[in-house]
């Protein structure tokens, strides 16, 4: 099994290195050049301080970039015309899941890391202060944990939108949607309020402080888990090839 | 293997899609050792039996068996022992035509040392070794269709599916994969379960013909069984003064079938074998003059044909 997981992840890796379009090129230096130089850029020592922007990078990367590879490499491949071919070999199921996924995961989670430290780089050169500037070792962990929870549920997400959806373009959008749409109606809502309203700005300050970042930060990782385990279990059910030609 | 039978064995197969009867109970026996060609119209199932056989689809009644494994239940065995060219190449066009192979290698667990050989042996059969590093959505449909071709022979299988492998090909690649199928079939004793519309090529790679229509079997047999069944003995007539009062006398013979008249040449079908002299005789004696006889056959194009109609 893991050999034959490890054959689809160097198929994928192969793909995605000799398949470097223009606009895999592009979207690549856009991400790079928002969370690596512009965003902290813009925020300057705030950058390595404050858990939102952190927190958010740890989310939204892994959402674009598993969102993006994933349904490449199931909905891409029927859309390609190799996915039956791919079926008819010897390769079980599970092997084919776990490769496409696990590479978009680990491409996903990598990311994270790989932004955070080009990120550093870009806030120091930018500070000019006489100690540099590092990030808390919590907070960093906490950002990749995040990271690799997001990057999962993204996968197992994609991996469903991968089966029914018409073109591999549909099953990017659909993924990033499902996840980023919740999150950007959450953050909205919470921002206008906060704005409009002082007392429910000071009431949820007030429950922050007496629950605690910590506790936050471990229930909603939590819920993460519990989540990530149910789709995964689900996909891992769903993904057989019986059901996968289906007209 | 398992013991007994053929290399593939079908019984009563069926497949429905909703109200659909895509393969409506298929009974048949492949060979081993066979260019088995399998042939139909558009939407006749000959591509939705094949996913059946790979394991692929789940059959909703009747029993199919490759070299006694059930592909549904035993797909990995099934699979394992089978390649596969289907409705298209399947080839990814990013990589190059030797990591195409060298994928497929590592999926099929080739050795390293073996894989690495065995790829630069088809690669070389197929006159793609030069272009090995060339990334494979560079080629033209022919190449990419030999490389897909050398992909299902990779892991020497005892059996190879061929969905319409020269369908959309031009005439010389399509006469290059024939010469490789026709070399395969010569010198490895490999099964092949050739799906066609075309029928020379039928005519030319297989011994053994099976024609569906509607998911269900018409007939099977070599193509001269075949032709037995629904065509009749020909004969060819060329001359000069071969107008229609000629045709008249020829359609008025009781042997005589029927005839098509062209520019100087007609072809009679007649109701059973016999001697051609009565024809020509009589067209001599209504002053034609006879410049070449021959004995004709139906092509297997007009055996499909007359089957199709028949079965309508």
């Amino acid at each position: 099994m893991i050999r034959d997981l490890l054959t689809m992840v160097w198929k994928e890796w192969r793909s995605v290195t000799r398949g470097s379009s223009r606009r895999q090129l592009l979207f690549s230096i856009v991400l790079l050049a928002l969370w690596a130089v512009l965003f902290p850029l813009q925020m300057g020592r705030d950058w390595v301080t404050d858990p939102v922007p952190m927190g958010l990078l740890g989310f939204a990367l892994p959402v674009v970039v598993v969102g993006t590879i994933v349904p490449d490499a199931i909905a891409g491949e029927r859309e390609r015309h190799t996915l039956s071919t791919l079926l008819a070999s010897r390769l079980p199921d599970r092997a084919i899941l776990y490769g496409k996924l696990g590479f978009g995961i680990a491409v996903g989670w990598l990311t994270v890391p790989m932004v955070l430290a080009i990120a550093l780089v870009t806030v120091n050169l930018a500070a000019l202060e006489a100690a540099p500037l590092v990030y808390d070792a919590a907070m960093a962990g906490c950002v990749l944990i995040l990271a690799l929870l997001t990057a999962l549920l993204t996968g197992a997400i994609g991996i469903f939108f991968s089966l029914r959806a018409g073109t591999t373009q549909d099953a990017q959008q659909q993924t990033v949607l499902a996840l980023m749409f919740p999150m950007l109606v959450i953050g909205m809502g919470l921002t206008a309020l906060g704005a409009s309203n002082p007392e429910f700005r000071r009431v949820l300050g007030d429950w922050i402080e007496s629950v605690g970042l910590a506790t936050i930060v471990l229930g909603a990782m939590a819920v993460l888990v519990l989540a990530d385990g149910v789709l995964l279990r689900a996909a891992d059910r769903r993904f057989r090839r019986g059901r996968l030609l289906q007209p | 293997m398992r013991e007994g039978g053929g290399a593939i064995r079908l019984d009563g197969l069926s497949r429905t899609f909703g109200p659909i009867r895509a393969v409506d109970g298929l009974t048949l026996d492949v060979p081993v050792g066979t260019v088995f060609g399998f042939l139909g119209p558009n939407g006749a199932g000959k591509t939705t039996t094949i996913n059946l056989l790979l394991g692929l689809l789940e059959p909703s009644d009747g029993t199919a068996t490759v070299f006694g494994f059930d592909p549904w239940t035993d797909g990995d065995e099934v699979r394992r022992l089978t390649g596969a060219v289907l409705e298209h190449s399947g080839v990814y066009g990013q990589l190059t035509a030797e990591e195409n192979l060298e994928f497929y290698g590592r999926v099929a667990r080739i050795a390293p040392d073996e894989r690495r050989a065995r790829i630069r042996e088809l690669l070389g059969q197929m006159g793609l070794w030069d272009r090995r590093g060339e990334r494979a959505e560079t080629w033209s449909r022919g190449m990419q269709q030999r490389l897909a071709l050398a992909r299902a022979l990779l892991h020497r299988p005892r059996l190879v599916f061929l969905d319409e492998p020269t369908a959309g090909l031009d005439v010389m690649a399509a006469g290059a994969v024939r010469d490789d199928l026709a070399s395969l079939a010569a010198t490895t004793g490999t099964t092949i379960f050739l799906t066609t519309h075309n029928m020379a090529e039928a005519e030319r790679l297989c011994p053994i013909v099976a024609v569906i229509r509607a998911g269900h079997l018409v007939t099977m047999g070599s193509p001269d069984e075949l032709r037995a069944r629904t065509g009749h003995p020909r004969v060819e007539i060329t001359g000069r003064g071969l107008d229609e009062a000629a045709v008249d006398a020829l359609r008025a013979l009781p042997l005589v079938a029927g005839v098509e008249r062209t520019d100087g040449h007609v072809v009679v079908d007649l109701v059973a074998p016999a001697d051609p002299a009565p024809l020509v005789s009589l067209l001599v004696r209504r002053g034609v003059e006879v410049s070449e006889v021959r004995r004709g056959r139906a092509s297997l194009e007009e055996v499909f044909v007359t089957l199709m109609e028949e079965d309508r």
